[in-house]
């Protein structure tokens, strides 16, 4: 009587929140759709959907519609938690897709571990390496199967950043970042490697971003980079910073030869503005990328959301989305150890190129490294890519 | 003497039926069976919320004790700060003093509690505006403090890792891997349940002592409130050292939750505006109003998230403002209105 009523009681829940069931390869996806990081989250969003699009219009997986749950985060840990955990038990999905902000990550590590479904991972880059006394993503996941990192580690962005900086053959770098997880490591890091390869850093001043609270009044902070007279202006922030920032150096008349940023994400409509003439940014796909995936990418993107991509994520969600549905195809099944098995030997499209799983430092499939940063620059209202150079739009120009 | 006078006096006596308390015994009984009732009607799907559930305690908690100070006529913008230093607390004592994972979470009230008299001692003669600017700053401040702390003491930007409370151990063939989640969360559920079931003691407690007219006058005119011998800092420091005491607790159990402290995460500016927002919706200067605005708010949020995916937090706004607008004194408070008056209609 008793598993009667349950069973009734559970038929009426689910209709009730409307859940229905259906056939084929489900993934969800986690994302912050909402609050400070939503920016994040909707590209990652639109990535997702064109992905889709175009698998279903290939004939799906496993020969049934590709569907995608996508959960919002909020970028809040208690929030990413309860949303993972609805994704594997009231959604019943096998692969989990997405993800942004380390905190959340390393509050969904626990979590992923108890349920271990497959989870490619495209946020979270705090891997813990090189921080006494505090284990990162990379440190907790350790060598575990089931986890493919597909974004760079903290530390490839750096040597990404470095490697750029060195070649352009300034002498001396002043660094500013903001205060935060994001900021901080990353900085120190810089720093280092700017150092072991001869370069002087003669300051490393930290500001507080306008996402996190900051006034956004960065004039101390600037006069005190600008007394350094450094040949490049290296500074790591929030998107919401770079209006600010740059406006004030402009305002200031600090003039280095570069002045170089790296925000995750940079405002569409600053390259109309004055002050972006000649600032530099590190990102990890632009629209005009001269490679037939890219500008076949952006097309499709263009043509579904009517605006080119302006956050590499986008290009990342979609990678992502491409490497599931290919790798269960080849699989043939949704079988774990098989899915694994292709994720780990398998080759996979992206707008970036092709790409693959490797081992990292510590974690067993990692997917995109140092390789995938581009640096730009603005030049007379148009981004071109200036570095590396095998994949240079233009050349890099000076500020002075 | 009539009977009926007779019955009166005993009765006043005796005093009203403390229905509050018996409102904490109901709410402890619902709690201690809610993990079983969830797990008899949504099987696994019980995990995910279990987990709802527990995120909805823990903003009654915020929410509750954030009120306790409200009731003063003081708008507090430091609830950051203690959440973070409960939080920072139990962090540091896993990280240095190998102490139980436990004691974190009684020691992180307790310097939360001597943060929230270091700070009282210097603002709570100022008043309005400038109090709640004093407040605010004193959550930046603590921010800035664990940021430029050595990385190797507070963890710096980075933040440290804070280990879990309840890790049940997944055992094949005997159980399904849900069930370990569903272990877990039941565990956290009952240790939220228990700190919000203390935090509704000690309001009650505040409510039904003479505290209560205190902080009402205050509220009303501090300087008639002085007049009539109340003395103002002195309610305000009590208010202010309960109020932080539950805060610095429950940040404390939500960093062993989520894993990890972070300066941003920790000190957000976020969890201030829950806790006003939430009585406000629910009923200001109330035991009840922070209860039913927790659970209102995140039932309403959670409903909309399910049912439209996008755009869910319009509709949320859109709930707060009318609610705002057309119950200026919360739902707790506007129903009460409305059965007062019903009640008086009838017996005319």
């Amino acid at each position: 009587m008793l598993h009667i009523a349950r069973r009734l009681i559970v038929l009426v829940a689910a209709l009730a929140l409307g859940v229905t069931t259906a056939q084929g390869v489900t993934i969800g996806v986690l994302s912050p759709l909402t609050g400070g990081s939503a920016g994040t989250g909707l590209a990652q969003r639109a990535g997702f959907e064109l992905a889709l699009q175009e698998i279903n219009a290939a004939g799906g997986v496993l020969g049934e519609p590709l569907r995608i749950i996508v959960e919002d985060t909020q970028a809040n840990p208690a929030v990413g938690l309860a949303a993972f955990e609805k994704l594997m038990t009231e959604d019943d999905v096998e692969f989990i897709a997405g993800g942004f902000s380390s905190g959340v990550t390393l509050a969904l590590i626990e979590s992923f571990r108890t349920f271990q479904p497959i989870v490619m991972w495209i946020g979270g880059a705090v891997s813990g390496i090189g921080i006494d006394g505090f284990d990162g993503i990379e440190e907790l996941i350790g060598e575990e199967e089931w986890f493919f990192h597909v974004h760079p580690w903290d530390y490839h962005n750096v040597e990404a950043a470095t490697a750029f900086v060195a070649d352009t053959g300034v002498q001396t770098v002043t660094l500013l970042h903001e205060d935060s997880a994001f900021g901080g490591p990353g900085s120190a890091g810089a720093q280092a490697l700017l150092e072991d390869a001869g370069l002087t850093v003669p300051l490393r001043e930290a500001f507080t971003s306008t996402l996190l609270g900051g006034t956004g009044d960065f004039r101390a902070a600037i006069a005190k980079a600008a007394a350094t007279n450094a040949d490049m202006l290296y500074w790591i922030g929030y998107d919401s910073d770079v209006v600010p920032l740059t406006s004030q150096i402009r305002e200031l008349n600090y003039r280095p030869q570069h002045i170089f940023g790296a925000p995750p994400g940079w405002p569409s409509e600053f390259a109309a503005a004055p002050e972006a003439q000649c600032v530099t940014g590190l990102i990890g796909f632009m629209p005009n990328l001269p490679t037939p995936e890219a500008q076949a990418f952006t097309r499709a993107y263009v043509d579904l959301h009517g605006a080119e991509p302006d956050n590499y994520m986008a290009a990342l969600a979609y990678a992502n989305l491409w490497a599931y549905a290919d790798a269960i195809n080849a699989a043939g099944t949704t079988d774990q150890a098989a899915v694994i098995a292709e994720l780990q030997t398998g080759t996979f499209r992206s707008p970036i190129g092709d790409w693959s799983f490797q081992p990292s430092i510590i974690a067993k499939h990692q997917g995109f490294t140092t390789d995938l940063w581009l640096v730009f620059q603005y030049q007379n209202g148009v981004r071109e890519i200036v570095w590396p150079l095998e994949k240079a739009t233009a050349p890099l120009v000076s500020c002075r | 003497m009539s009977a009926p006078a007779a019955a009166s006096r005993a009765e006043a006596r005796r005093g009203p039926f403390p229905w509050d308390l018996l409102g904490v015994v109901v709410l402890a009984i619902i709690a201690a069976f809610t993990p079983d009732l969830l797990r008899f009607v949504f099987d696994r799907a019980s995990v995910s919320y279990l987990s709802i559930a527990s995120n909805a305690l823990s903003l009654a908690i915020l929410a509750l004790s954030w009120d306790m100070l409200a009731r003063t006529g003081n708008l507090s913008l430091a609830h950051a700060a203690f959440y973070g230093a409960g939080a920072y607390t139990t962090a540091l004592l896993v990280k240095h003093a190998d102490v139980p994972l436990w004691l974190g979470i009684p020691l992180g009230g307790v310097v939360a509690v001597a943060f929230a008299l270091l700070l009282g001692s210097f603002t709570l003669r100022l008043r309005g505006i400038y109090f709640a600017i004093a407040t605010l700053a004193f959550a930046e401040v603590l921010k800035s403090v664990v940021h430029h702390a050595p990385t190797d003491f507070a963890g710096g930007n980075a933040g440290m890792n804070v280990p879990a409370l309840f890790r049940p151990v997944f055992i094949a063939g005997e159980m399904e891997r849900w069930e370990v989640a569903y272990m877990r969360n039941e565990a956290y559920f009952y240790v939220y349940a228990g700190l919000l079931v203390a935090t509704v003691l000690a309001s009650i407690l505040l409510q039904r002592s003479r505290l209560r007219h205190a902080m009402t006058a205050m509220r009303t005119n501090e300087e008639v409130a002085g007049v009539m011998g109340v003395r103002a800092t002195r309610v305000k420091l009590l208010a202010f050292t309960l109020s932080s005491a539950f805060v610095g607790m429950l940040g404390a159990v939500e960093a062993h939750r989520v894993g990890s402290v972070l300066p941003e995460q920790s000190f957000s500016v976020a969890t201030t505006v829950l806790a006003l927002v939430t009585p406000i919706f629910g009923g200001l200067y109330t035991t009840l109003g922070p209860i039913v605005g927790a659970f209102g708010l995140s039932s309403v949020q959670e409903l909309l998230r399910r049912t439209f995916a996008d755009g869910y937090l319009i509709g949320y706004g859109v709930v707060l403002v009318l609610t705002i607008l057309f119950m200026p004194r919360g739902v707790v408070g506007t129903l009460g209105t409305f059965f007062r008056r019903r009640r008086k209609g009838a017996q005319r």
